[in-house]
């Protein structure tokens, strides 16, 4: 009887010096932590009630690209049209027409550092139509860039092939 | 010793077997300190390295990398160290754009990549900084009490340095912070720096002389779905708080007739008044049927709402019954009040409107005290003045630190639904905030998609945290008056509705008067003020014509033209009249060089968008037009005529061709 | 051969070890007598004394528990600061920085928990053994009062980590230090260095976890083993038949 109360207490000792130092012998004895939030977007995981508003999946814009889609619909919409089709109401009298930049053919041709090209240097420096002014200057590297981010979310799809 | 029977031999035994197992557990510490979770990632970040390697010189240091943490401190913030670099390696590394997470290049923003050592990586996403493992660093373990933020209210964080409402390119949180200030979050929650928060709801008083109580009651039951873009919520009151309520206002103050006969004013002509509402640019303000430009009261179904003694009195003079209000006091004539009037009531009414009931409406005293008491339960004097109430105390908790708040110390209620995270508990609070548990008292309001993203991270931004004095960029609230009569007649006209001086007013106009004298000529300006010209064809919120006797026209634009200068605006470019060699070479940089003609428009050529330049040598200044040219964001930062970096002569020549167009030599 | 003479036969080697180590009676009882932490103990025990049944070892297991607590206390001292929040900040950095720094912390963290439990069951097995009768009522006291400090070391050492738990632990166990009649405030503005549980009554606690209640235990188990070799060891008056 003495050897196996030995044998319990030394087994008991050592067994729980082992499960200390484990994180997974902790998570065992512990329960494991609530931790498995889906750390982008929580909002939409659960959907019981509907009513909230908040719950609705929106095709959410990144950082940038909001922050382009400001700036073109501030400068830039005027004459290429909020949806980017070259059909702004001051494109009336413009000739050439300003470009359909949701153009699929157009943005897979344009890389992003042809686009800030022309729209920080202006069209006439790169052989397009003077009306495109420069916008290097009010708006910088930086502005160009989100502006840019945003123009390749107005491209439309492939266009479907058989 | 050793022979002395078997027992000691089991306790050597034993005390082997105890040596060696204890030996193991000691040895887990430093196998697991090796391993720890960054190695991985740092082996993987010296391979993309050395793949990505294109001089020798690269080659070495890529060689150099070894497995180390790696942190971002910045002495001005005490106990701040960000280990997140440790794993997230290529965030300051602009080749490593298109790598995947967490090797990836942090993307360009306002402040990185040049600030990242003053920055860091908690200032902005929140979470663990010290931490070295990803559960821990992204603050998911439980209770740490500032998780990640998730990316879509990343921008909550530009608020915590940034108190301004409009916080330069994140546009989500000043949306969000615009909308708070709009639907008057501030009426009843008290906010650190909004305490001078003033609504823009009228007035009570007197309602019995403006309305009818079947309509008072409708509004109040559901505002929204009488006007959709009011920006009165949805209060969810039951009946009998609608009834006496409607009691206690209507007998704001005790005593009035009500106004349902009108015999001191005869019909008047309806079409006149039609061409008067057109003439008088009413949806510079004002929309009918959503046409317009939305700043003021919608006006469909007005004739529905108000009966015409009060309608023509407030035409007259809305600063006698609402002195708060926006709209300035225009100069019509009897016979314009008695048109206009008579337009409105005929064409404006809204057929869902419950029909007026002829008898007068005498409420009993129990009901009206009653009345009183919803009145304040429901916190309406935050945004409604009324008399005999003159507490306008905050009913709602305040919202200081809202957006660090501890989940544990949020309270869930019934919203068993709802995952324990801070911003999806502001989410719901916004969106069904009556859904926590019975007895709230928090309306409704209608907000949807990014709006109440927006609102959401505008309240995760007001994090009430104490940082360094250098970081912080104070919210700079605009001081002025303007002096003397010339401040009078400001207020007469409510200039401020719509124009900005020094900061202060209204953003409907483009034009801030604060170097109005440096722009444009008085007698241009006098004249301006008596018929406003179209200066902007595609503009709907237009100058409006006040009616103003030709005096107040004068003073206005001799005010101006003394007191809004700049000196930084040369007041004369010319000894005489513009050359003409620098007038036909200012012709050719306008069409040729700059192609001004895509937006300006000269004799019915050019594009719509800018100021029509027909006149413009009679209405600017060629000083002006030269300091412009040269850089008219110095004027206002959003303008869209673009920096083309003129050079100075071609700045001249151009002023010489503009102030040469419109002149009658 | 030569070598081990030169070092066996040197000044050095012989200030150390006076005596031979030829496995002679004599040389045991030199050995003993001679060395500080033997000495601590009986040169000649039963050996009865010494089976497990007898003590269940409890008073040693404390013993060694407390030593690593001490070992793995001063290496935590190293990376500590009594301080707010710099105090929450190194537990942080133990966890995430200094190698092997949570197999310290826990190491400390778990022998505590080990040695009050062991103290606690060593004063049990005293009890039911009836060991506390005289001669051994003194070493009976002097058991008890290093339970108490055993105790005051836990308490004392958990508001130290600066977090949550700690401080309402501490909050909650001043309070009751204030159900003492007539000084209760006294005792409570004593411990706290204040009215509320703050920097300085972090520092207090501190000083007492790290100084003041090690040296008193050190002492007092010093004055607990000298007692045990005065009166007796403690199998001796089990109250058992000797077998």
């Amino acid at each position: 009887m003495r050897k196996t109360t030995r044998i319990l207490v030394y087994l008991a000792v050592g067994f729980g010096f082992v499960l200390a130092w484990l994180p997974a012998g902790r998570s065992l004895l512990f329960g494991s932590d609530p931790t498995d939030i889906d750390m982008n977007d929580s909002l939409q995981t659960e959907d019981i009630i509907t009513d909230d508003a908040w719950r609705t999946p929106i095709p959410d814009l990144g950082y940038r690209e909001r922050e382009g889609r400001a700036l073109f619909r501030h400068y830039c919409a005027l004459c290429h049209g909020q949806s980017g089709e070259g059909d702004g109401f001051n494109a009336y009298n413009l000739d050439p027409k300003p470009r359909d930049l949701s153009d699929h053919e157009f943005q897979t041709a344009q890389t992003d550092e042809d686009l800030a090209e022309v729209i920080g240097g202006g069209g006439g420096d790169a052989g397009l139509s003077n009306a495109m002014p420069p916008w290097g200057k009010v708006l910088g590297e930086r502005k160009i860039g989100y502006v840019i981010a945003y123009l390749r979310t107005l491209a439309d799809s492939l266009p479907e092939t058989d | 010793m050793r022979n002395d029977g078997g027992g000691l031999d089991r306790i050597w035994f034993w005390f082997a077997a105890m040596s060696f197992v204890f030996l193991v557990v000691l040895a887990i510490s430093p196998i697991k300190d090796y391993f720890r979770e960054y190695r991985k990632y740092q082996i993987d970040y010296r391979d993309q390295l050395l793949e990505r390697a294109g001089t020798s010189r690269e080659l070495r240091d890529a060689n150099r990398e070894g497995v180390r943490i790696r942190q971002i401190w910045n002495p001005d913030y005490p106990n701040r160290v960000d280990r997140c670099t440790s794993c997230h390696l290529g965030v300051e590394n602009p080749g490593m754009a298109d790598a995947s997470p967490p090797l990836r290049t942090h993307p360009m923003t306002p402040h990185t990549p040049e600030q990242f050592a003053s920055f860091g990586c908690v200032t902005c996403h929140r979470g663990q900084g010290r931490a070295t493992t990803m559960m821990d660093a992204h603050g998911l373990a439980s209770d740490w009490a500032t998780p990640m933020l998730p990316l879509r209210y990343t921008e909550a964080s530009c608020g915590t340095c940034h108190m301004d409402e409009e916080v330069p390119e994140a546009n989500l949180l000043s949306r969000g912070r615009t909308l708070m200030a709009e639907l008057g979050c501030y009426a009843c929650h008290e906010v650190d720096g909004h305490e001078a928060w003033e609504s823009d709801a009228p007035d009570l008083d007197g309602l019995s002389r403006k309305t009818s109580p079947e309509w008072l009651r409708t509004w109040i039951a559901d505002p929204q779905s009488v006007r959709p873009t009011t920006k009165m919520p949805y209060i969810q009151l039951g009946q009998s708080e609608i009834d006496s309520l409607v009691a206690f206002l209507w007998t704001r103050p005790a005593g009035e007739d009500d106004f349902l006969q009108d015999e001191e004013n005869p019909a008047g002509d309806p079409d006149r008044g039609e061409t008067l509402f057109r003439e008088s640019r009413c949806i510079s303000c004002h929309t009918v049927d959503g046409r317009g430009n939305g700043s003021a009261a919608e006006l469909s179904g007005i004739a529905s709402k108000v009966n015409r003694r009060w309608l023509i009195e407030y035409l007259e003079n809305p600063h006698a019954l609402q002195p708060e209000t926006k709209m300035p006091r225009y100069y019509f004539t009897r016979q314009d009040l008695l048109d206009l009037s008579q337009y409105l009531m005929d064409e404006l009414w809204d057929p869902e409107a419950p029909p007026p009931v002829e008898q007068a409406f005498r409420p009993p005293q129990k009901m009206v005290e009653g009345g009183m008491r919803t009145f304040r339960k429901y916190g309406c004097s935050g945004c409604h003045q009324i008399s005999g109430l003159t507490d306008r105390s905050r009913i709602g908790p305040e919202l200081t630190g809202i957006g660090r708040k501890p989940v544990d110390q949020l309270d869930f209620g019934r919203r068993d639904d709802l995952p324990r995270t801070l911003h999806d508990w502001i989410g719901a609070k916004v969106s069904s905030p009556r859904s926590f548990r019975d007895g709230l008292k928090m309306p409704q309001f209608i907000l949807e998609g990014e709006d109440l993203t927006a609102v959401i991270t505008a309240l995760l931004s007001n994090t009430g945290e104490v940082i360094p004095e250098e970081y912080r960029v104070e919210r700079v609230i605009a001081n002025y008056d303007p002096p003397g009569r010339f401040g009078e007649l400001v207020d007469r006209y409510r200039c401020l509705s719509c124009h900005e001086v020094e900061g202060v007013g209204g953003d409907i106009s483009t034009a801030p008067l604060t170097v109005e004298g440096s722009r444009v000529q008085e007698s241009w300006l006098k004249n301006y003020l008596l018929r406003p010209s179209t200066i902007r064809p595609i503009l709907t919120d237009r100058m409006i014509p006040l009616r103003m006797p030709e005096e107040d026209a004068a003073f206005l634009a001799n005010f101006m033209q003394n007191v809004y200068v700049d000196d930084d605006i040369p007041a004369r470019l010319f000894s005489e009249e513009p050359d003409p060699a620098n007038v036909r070479r200012g012709s050719h940089l306008f069409y040729e060089r700059y192609g001004c003609q895509a937006c300006h428009m000269i004799d019915g050529r050019g594009g719509y968008f800018g100021p029509l330049l027909d006149e413009a040598g009679v209405r600017l200044k060629p000083g002006w037009v030269y300091w412009w040219v040269l850089g008219s964001q110095r004027w206002r930062d959003d303008v869209r005529c673009p920096d083309y970096g003129v050079p100075d002569r071609d700045a001249l020549d151009l002023a010489a061709f503009i102030s040469s167009l419109g002149r009658t030599p | 051969m030569k070598l081990e003479k030169m070092i066996t036969g040197s000044r050095v080697w012989r200030s150390i070890v006076r005596h031979g180590v030829e496995p002679t009676n004599r040389n045991r009882v030199l050995t003993v007598v001679q060395n500080v932490f033997l000495h601590l103990h009986s040169a000649k025990v039963r050996r009865r004394n010494l089976e497990f049944s007898s003590t269940y070892y409890l008073g040693a297991v404390s013993l060694i528990l407390f030593a690593i607590l001490v070992g793995t206390g001063i290496v935590l001292m190293i990376y500590y600061h009594p301080s707010v929040p710099q105090a929450y900040n190194d537990m942080k950095e133990l966890k995430f920085v200094v190698g092997s720094g949570m197999f310290l912390r826990n190491m400390h963290r778990w022998a505590a928990h080990g040695m009050v439990i062991v103290v606690f069951l060593h004063l049990l097995r005293v009890f039911y053994h009836r060991a506390y009768k005289p001669p051994r009522e003194f070493n009976w006291v002097v058991g008890i009062v290093l339970l108490l400090m055993t105790l005051l070391l836990s308490y004392t050492g958990y508001l130290l980590p600066w977090d949550q738990l700690a401080f309402w632990a501490v909050s909650v166990g001043t309070n009751m230090v204030k159900a003492v009649p007539v000084l209760g405030d006294r005792i409570r503005y004593l411990l706290l260095g204040g009215n509320v549980v703050g920097e300085s009554a972090l520092l207090r606690f501190y000083v007492l976890h790290c100084v003041i209640l090690p040296l008193a235990l050190t002492i007092g188990v010093g004055v607990h083993l000298w007692r045990v070799r005065k009166d007796g060891s403690v199998a001796g008056s089990s109250g058992r038949k000797r077998g």
